[in-house]
């Protein structure tokens, strides 16, 4: 009897249905801890930089960084190189995504663990290993010089070329991943369907993979612009001083002339380009049919 | 387990598609044996058979997503045994439907007139008067995710047909749509097929959909093969005992040829009784099954005496409504099932009553 009442009661209150018959005022509270460390480590923080870059009601700090030619050089030269790195990255992503998505599943494993490995390594150790290899008297230009192919060491690093290089080299897996699982997602069944009605290879990719994988391409062209933006290991050391980005800039602004207010006001640009770009790339990728 | 195939002399509506000796294995299996069978101009040919017989292979070769190993295909006197898929004008209805998510309704019937190159003036109304014809026409802008399966179904049939195909395919379509749904389904695609005279291959696992819809019916099962036929001749004069049971109902008895007192051919079952057989066919001693369809054996009626009758007891009875099933034991042990039209008139007999079943050796179908 007890047992019978037992089990009736049990199976009257499953775990599902007690967790759906809670309140959405009491499920809220499931997101309070995850609210106070944002809310405690990011936002206020920023808030506090936003009121910094506006100290003592004066857009002084903005005006000086978007009307001193110097400035608006860096925050260009900044744009141009996320730009130029991520349209690079796509260009090698998607075919190394599409070889991986169609080949076979052991070499699709085997390179994904390729694609994966740098992560295993810090950046810093990474680009100075580039340093090694393209330095005035790095491996490259040694072996070039030995040779007799060259006189004088090509400028390998030290310019624009080698932070995009180093650039694309650290940011390319953030292209690759996503593209790849958009394209595992795509139905091959509609590319056979495609074909049947007459599609040739080249309007089967224009007409329906390209549009069926652009919100990976979406997702992966924010991340890698976000993230060159916000570079600052690979320019201070593959640019040598000589290539300048914002996050150069402000840290010089930080650390050395100690000009806090500026500082900010670039932070918030930064932050608010960055608002903007992935608007823009959502709004251009975005996914109508659903 | 020859295949036979009824009816193909007349040929005077002309061919639109030829399989010659369709082979296929993967590795080591073989998944299609010497297939071949011809679609007359404007059929509807069902090919019937469980999961694994080979159907859907054979429908992806036909379509050109597959390649046979040997055999050839002839489309409208073309051979199109190499030929790509893009290039072989024939319209396939998917069994998930596969329309293209990004693109709406519209967008959808209008790819193959655009892959074709069909001035752009002229797309617009086709597309129309596709959607117009599967009753979808208000739902053009719409995207694929936004209907219903049977939607989408005619979504896609619309734009499997609105090139003017050579020939029309569909794998399983009604597969995932509720009965009813499924029978409206049915008949429409039946009336479309027949108003555009589109030479079609249909698949189906289900024999009644195949009995319904088809002009002809392929059997095929392990790779082979079994019979090509119209419905009615598969159903009444199956070649063997797996076309017999996989269409329709059917009571195999299964024996040796005999002769009786009076000199007739006999079937002589394992328990030692003997019915009369229709055609003074084979020798005796030779093994025979025959088929006997449960709608032929009836209780007889008093002072009536067909050629054979059997005599035991119900052992179970399935009330359907319009039929009633009943299971019958004869007493050494024989089962054999029996249908009756239900009737106001004739009382539903219970379990256990004891009776005497008979039909006539006309009734009787001799299997291969």
């Amino acid at each position: 009897m007890t047992s019978t009442a037992f089990t009736s009661a049990a199976a009257e209150r499953p775990f599902g249905r007690m967790m759906a018959s809670a309140t959405p005022g009491r499920s809220l509270l499931l997101l309070l801890p995850a609210f106070l460390v944002l809310g405690v480590i990011l936002f206020m923080p920023l808030l506090d930089l936003a009121a910094l870059s506006i100290d003592g009601g004066s857009f002084g700090p903005y005006v000086k960084a978007l009307g001193d030619p110097l400035y608006v050089r860096v925050i260009g030269q900044t744009f141009q190189i996320a730009l130029i790195s991520t349209g690079i990255c796509l260009i090698l992503a998607y075919p190394l995504a599409y070889f991986m998505a169609t080949t076979s599943p052991r070499l699709r494993i085997l390179c994904l663990l390729l694609v994966a490995l740098p992560f295993w390594t810090s950046v810093l150790v990474r680009t100075y290993a580039w340093m090694v290899l393209l330095g005035r008297n790095g491996i490259i230009n040694r072996l070039l010089i030995d040779n007799g192919f060259i006189a004088e060491p090509l400028p390998l690093i030290y310019n624009k070329a080698g932070v995009i290089l180093g650039t694309v080299y650290y940011l390319l897996p953030f292209m690759v991943l996503p593209i790849f699982a958009a394209m595992m997602r795509v139905d091959r069944q509609l590319l056979l369907a495609a074909e049947g009605l007459g599609a040739s290879a080249v309007r089967r990719f224009f007409s329906i993979f390209l549009p069926l994988t652009l919100g990976g391409i979406g997702a992966g062209a924010a991340l890698v612009f976000i993230l060159a933006l916000s570079a600052f290991i690979t320019p201070a050391l593959l640019g040598g001083g000589r290539v300048i980005m914002i996050t150069n800039l402000i840290y010089t602004q930080v650390s050395q002339v100690l000009d806090w207010p500026f500082a900010a006001a670039l932070s918030v640009l930064i932050l608010v380009a960055t608002i903007v770009a992935y608007s823009c790339i959502g709004l251009l990728t975005r996914r109508r049919w659903n | 387990m020859m295949a036979s195939q009824e009816g193909l002399s007349t040929q005077a509506e002309g061919t639109a598609l030829k399989i010659r000796k369709v082979t296929k294995r993967y590795g080591a299996v073989p998944v299609l044996n010497g297939i071949d069978f011809e679609l007359r101009e404007g059929e509807f040919l069902t090919l019937l058979g469980p999961s694994g017989s080979g159907k859907t292979t054979l429908l992806k070769i036909i379509a050109g997503f597959e390649h046979s190993d040997a055999g050839r295909l002839v489309l409208g006197g073309e051979d199109m045994t190499r030929m790509p898929p893009s290039r072989r004008d024939i319209g396939m209805v998917f069994q998930n439907y596969a329309l293209f998510p990004h693109m709406t309704v519209e967008e959808n019937v209008a790819f193959p007139l655009r892959m074709r190159s069909v001035p752009r003036r002229e797309i617009p109304g086709r597309v129309r008067q596709f959607l117009e014809m599967v009753d979808l026409g208000e739902f053009a802008s719409r995207y694929p995710a936004q209907l219903s399966g049977g939607q989408q179904q005619r979504v896609a049939l619309a734009r499997a047909t609105v090139f003017g195909p050579r020939l029309l395919l569909l794998d399983e379509p009604f597969g995932a749509l509720d009965r009813r749904l499924r029978e409206a389904m049915q008949l429409q695609l039946r009336e479309l097929q027949l108003r555009l005279k589109l030479s079609t291959i249909f698949i189906t696992h289900d024999q009644e959909e195949a009995l319904i819809m088809s002009d002809r019916i392929a059997v095929m099962r392990d790779g082979r093969l079994q019979q090509v036929a119209k419905p009615e001749h598969l159903y009444r004069r199956p070649v063997n005992e797996f076309v017999a049971n996989f269409v329709g109902e059917a009571n195999i008895l299964s024996g040796t040829v005999a002769e009786d007192g009076a000199g007739r051919r006999c079937l002589r079952l394992e328990g030692g009784q003997m019915f009369p057989l229709p055609a003074s066919k084979g020798t005796t001693g030779q093994p025979l099954s025959v088929l006997l369809r449960p709608e032929h054996p009836s209780p007889v009626p008093p002072g009536d005496e067909p050629d054979s009758t059997i005599t035991g007891r119900i052992s179970k009875v399935i009330y359907l409504g319009t039929t009633i099933k009943y299971l019958f034991e004869a007493e050494n042990g024989l089962e054999l099932h029996f249908r009756r039209q239900a009737s106001h008139r004739e009382e539903v007999l219970p379990v256990n009553t004891p009776i005497t079943l008979g039909w006539s050796s006309r009734d009787l179908h001799l299997l291969q």
